[in-house]
């Protein structure tokens, strides 16, 4: 019995290597697999009772482990849709049958349908800015959707507010005869400037601002619609001809101690087409300076298509517009569970859930210890070739051992035979 | 995993030098472009293994706005200074030899001539003529100055479309700035491009920026109007084709507010446009009015008067004009007055007249002959007119060119005037230029190339490299030997 167990041990010790150089060979075949884990092979003993007298040699068990929470080196690239992780978290993908898996392997492009794809066909989800900014679901993938980048459509902002900083010359003369403020032909004024905004629709409306001195420290406001103006040398009168073409009409006044404007400091109108729009003039000053811009700004953009995505390193996926606007679309969650090298290994560098990893945590990225993304980056495999090569020469050897102890049972078996003629 | 990362440092430390490399070779490249600024390469490690070169551009925002105003104030000069010396070139001639007053030298000496030969009927037309070269250096001088205006005109037509364009052209690059700024990728190539198309308009006229978020830049001209501010504002100009010498040129409208002109030989007025239009507002109708006021008195220092005793208005004499035989309003410009002055028929004996009507008088009919009894000695009324010459007279203070002064006195006045604002213009010149200069050189000191540090830059790089390819070399060789053992 005992050479029989003596044969079958070396046999199950030459399996065990056998599977480790399975193992090693998966490694080094994978070592530029982007996001690849390297599995790793564990040995257990299994013992036969024996007594004192007989002792029964047992075998080896092989363990299959993968090395997923061992971060691999990150190594930069040119497109800003190739992901990595710096951090213990994973992307949450899904196949095209719509289960979710996690992955390490980023190399994401988008497809015909500016779905973001990694190498092995599995789409990357994230939650939508649609309803507002989203909030993770901590235990599930309710929420999740495959993330689509539109191509085809266009954005605009309508503008609601801006900010116009000036300095009004307090030696400027008082107006004293038509105004703009009353829209009648030849009205004058002491200074003008003008401010483009959005209606809603995106168009361009440009506002013409003045400003006119109508006696100490107190100057009139008026705003108009550049395309109401008048043709010909003077813009006055801007139709539809009444004082009510004017968008805002009011009177600011200054503190002739400090120059500063002590009336309201918003100038509140409805652009035409547009929303409400409200302009702060609060730094206005007068000083006995020339007239003078230092800041002239309004939100709002103009109707524009996506020119490039941008990733940050909290996950959120903004589109960059042609017209220079940045709008969010997406949030990258990762995920990780409990015992992470505990999680099924799936084709196509994917993970799912098992009854030993525990459940799977999903959170942003940045959060407790979800690690940050980063854009434009890919994670190498953490198979190192020396490493596996050294293993190889190692199972080599134990293969060869565990032959040698076969062979001599063999050899054993073969005297025990010959002692009978 | 060490030698493999090890491997993948080595290369994206590679990957990370030939760029800083490119960025060396960029900078030599455009070492003599006066409107490239310096890139810096910085090196950063975001995650283990990872280098990222992020390009910074050298950029000194004072001096930058400091070159702008030194260019506007001297290309405002230089125009200025162009236009006048033209426009002098053109009335006065070389030493003043066709100016007026040059002219009313000659008729003085021919007067007199003719007073010490009054009988002498070609010494008379030797008076005649230098009445006639007068006449025409004064109409001569008018037109010469219309056309300086008229060229004022189409200059500033010209300069104003030109600004149009590069404030079209400027919507462009300020786009791809702020693109490129939000995209986060390199801006340098836009800034470059914005800030060259900065200097070509600060050349037209006098500006101040204000950068917004990403990047943005609003112009505004020095005097507040807003020339950009998200898309380009229109600056309009109505030019005339001809000038008179009571024609007003339009305004130059930037964003609907006229466009200030500047004053004085050291001009206050910045950029091209304002230069042309000081030339054309103020110095030109100046200079006009003072021609003016030269013809003015010399028809009246030629008049005849009623010599019977009657109270006979006094009446246009050797020289007249287009209102004439009246005279015109004594004191005052009458606008217009050089270009309309003739020498008067009854005396011109090239339009059938006869010269000794100037030494007995009567132009004007009977009433007027001074010579009643016809002697042909007769020369009391030319040692009159040459006395009158002489004689201080009234003139119309905003001609600038003094008040009371005989004709001859005040004809040279008026080139001196002249003479004056050209020189100023001229020393103001030289010194705006220097200003330019200065400002340039500083601010290329500070953004832009030296050949020699980036030339020291790229040896350290090639030390990197090398240092960087003998680590991939070594960790080759390891995996060699590790491979060799697996024989």
């Amino acid at each position: 019995m005992s050479l029989y167990g003596m044969m079958r041990t070396s046999v199950s010790g030459m399996n065990a290597q056998a599977n480790r150089l399975s193992t090693v060979a998966d490694n080094i075949a994978n070592s530029s697999t982007a996001g690849y884990k390297r599995a790793r092979t564990d040995f257990s003993t299994m013992v036969i009772p024996s007594t004192s007298g007989s002792y029964t040699s047992g075998s080896v068990n092989t363990t299959i482990r993968y090395a997923i929470s061992q971060q691999g080196s990150l190594q930069s690239t040119t497109s800003a849709t190739d992901l990595a992780v710096n951090g213990n978290g994973m992307f949450v993908v899904q196949s095209s049958s719509g289960t979710p898996y996690l992955t390490r392997a980023g190399a994401f492009v988008p497809d015909a349908q500016g779905r973001l794809v990694n190498a092995a066909g599995y789409y990357l989800m994230g939650y939508s800015f649609e309803s507002g900014p989203p909030a993770a679901v901590a235990n599930g993938f309710e929420g999740l959707e495959a993330i689509r980048i539109r191509q085809d459509s266009l954005t605009s902002d309508p503008t609601t507010s801006g900010e116009l900083t000036a300095n009004l010359n307090s030696n400027a003369t008082a107006v004293t005869g038509a105004n703009p403020s009353g829209n009648t032909a030849g009205a004058q004024f002491t200074s003008k400037t003008s401010l483009v905004v959005y209606d809603n629709l995106g168009g361009e409306v440009l506002l013409d601002v003045y400003f006119t001195k109508t006696g100490a420290n107190t100057w009139d406001v008026s705003v108009f619609n550049k395309a109401d103006a008048a043709t010909g040398s003077t813009p006055f009168p801007y139709s539809p001809g009444t004082p009510a073409a004017a968008l805002h009409n009011s009177t600011m006044t200054f503190n002739p101690a400090t120059g500063e404007l002590t009336s309201a400091g918003q100038l509140t109108m409805t652009i035409p087409n547009g929303s409400a729009f409200s302009l702060d003039v609060s730094k206005v000053s007068q000083l006995a300076e020339d007239f003078m811009i230092f800041d002239a700004s309004a939100n709002g953009s103009p109707p524009a298509g996506i020119e490039s995505i941008i990733i940050g390193q909290d996950g959120t996926l903004s589109a960059q517009y042609t017209n220079g606007a940045v709008k969010e679309l997406y949030r990258i969650p990762l995920a990780t569970a409990r015992s992470p090298d505990m999680l099924r290994v799936l084709p196509g560098n994917v993970f799912s859930q098992s009854n030993e990893s525990g459940d799977v945590r999903i959170g942003f990225p940045g959060e407790s210890d979800f690690g940050k993304v980063m854009s434009g980056t890919l994670e190498e495999s953490n198979a190192d070739i020396a490493q596996e090569l050294t293993l190889m020469i190692e199972s080599q050897r134990s293969y060869t051992a565990n032959s040698k102890v076969f062979q001599t049972g063999s050899d054993l078996m073969d005297i025990l035979v010959n002692l009978k003629r | 995993m060490s030698l493999s990362t090890a491997l993948n440092i080595a290369q994206s430390a590679l990957l990370a030098t030939s760029r800083q490399t490119s960025i060396v070779s960029r900078n030599v490249t455009n070492a003599s472009n006066p409107d490239y600024n310096r890139r810096l390469s910085m090196l950063q490690s975001d995650a283990p293994g990872v280098h990222m070169v992020s390009i910074q551009r050298a950029a000194d925002m004072s001096l930058f706005r400091a070159n702008l105003g030194a260019v506007s104030s001297y290309e405002g000069q230089a125009s200025l200074r162009t236009a006048i010396e033209a426009m002098t070139q053109a009335v006065n001639g070389i030493d003043s030899a066709s100016s007026p007053a040059t002219a009313i030298g000659d008729l003085y000496e021919a007067l007199q001539f003719y007073a010490a030969n009054p009988s002498n009927a070609s010494i008379a037309e030797r008076a005649i003529d230098a009445a006639r070269q007068v006449v025409r250096s004064l109409n001569n001088g008018a037109a010469a100055v219309n056309a300086a205006r008229s060229q004022a005109d189409r200059n500033i037509a010209e300069s104003v479309a030109d600004l149009n364009g590069l404030l079209a052209e400027f919507k462009t690059a300020n786009d791809a700035v702020i693109s490129a700024t939000i995209g986060g990728r390199d801006a340098s190539d836009a800034l470059d491009k914005r800030d060259a198309l900065l200097k070509r308009i600060s050349e037209h006229i006098p500006i101040s920026t204000i950068t917004r978020d990403n990047n943005d830049m609003v112009i505004t001209t020095t005097s507040g109007a807003t020339l950009f501010e998200t898309i380009p504002r229109e600056v309009s100009f109505q030019a005339k084709l001809v000038y008179g010498a009571t024609t007003v040129g339009n305004q130059v409208m930037v964003d609907g507010v006229p466009l200030p002109v500047g004053t004085g030989g050291d001009t206050n007025s910045a950029g091209r446009i304002a230069g042309y239009l000081q030339i054309r507002d103020q110095i030109a109708p100046t200079f006009q009015a003072q021609l003016d006021e030269i013809a003015r008195g010399l028809i009246s220092a030629f008049a005849e008067t009623d010599q019977s005793g009657g109270a006979l208005p006094a009446r246009a004499g050797l020289f007249t004009w287009s209102g004439g035989p009246g005279l015109p309003a004594a004191g005052t410009v009458s606008p217009g007055l050089a270009g309309s002055i003739s020498t008067n028929a009854a005396m011109d004996s090239t339009v059938g007249g006869n010269a000794f009507v100037l030494r007995d008088g009567g132009a004007n009919g009977a009433a007027y002959v001074a010579n009643t009894s016809g002697a042909a000695s007769y020369s009391a009324l030319l040692l009159g007119y040459q006395a009158k010459l002489d004689e201080p007279m009234a003139f119309d203070g905003s001609a600038g060119a003094g008040v009371s002064a005989s004709v001859m006195t005040y004809s040279t006045n008026s080139i001196s005037w002249l003479e004056g604002i050209r020189k100023s213009a001229d020393q103001a010149e030289l010194a705006k230029s220097a200003l330019v200069a200065r400002t340039s050189e500083a601010l290329s000191n500070a953004t832009g190339v030296n050949v020699d540090q980036e030339l020291a830059l790229l040896l350290e790089l090639e030390h990197s490299y090398g240092a960087s390819a003998r680590l991939l070399k070594t960790v080759d060789e390891m995996l060699g030997t590790l491979l060799a053992l697996a024989d």
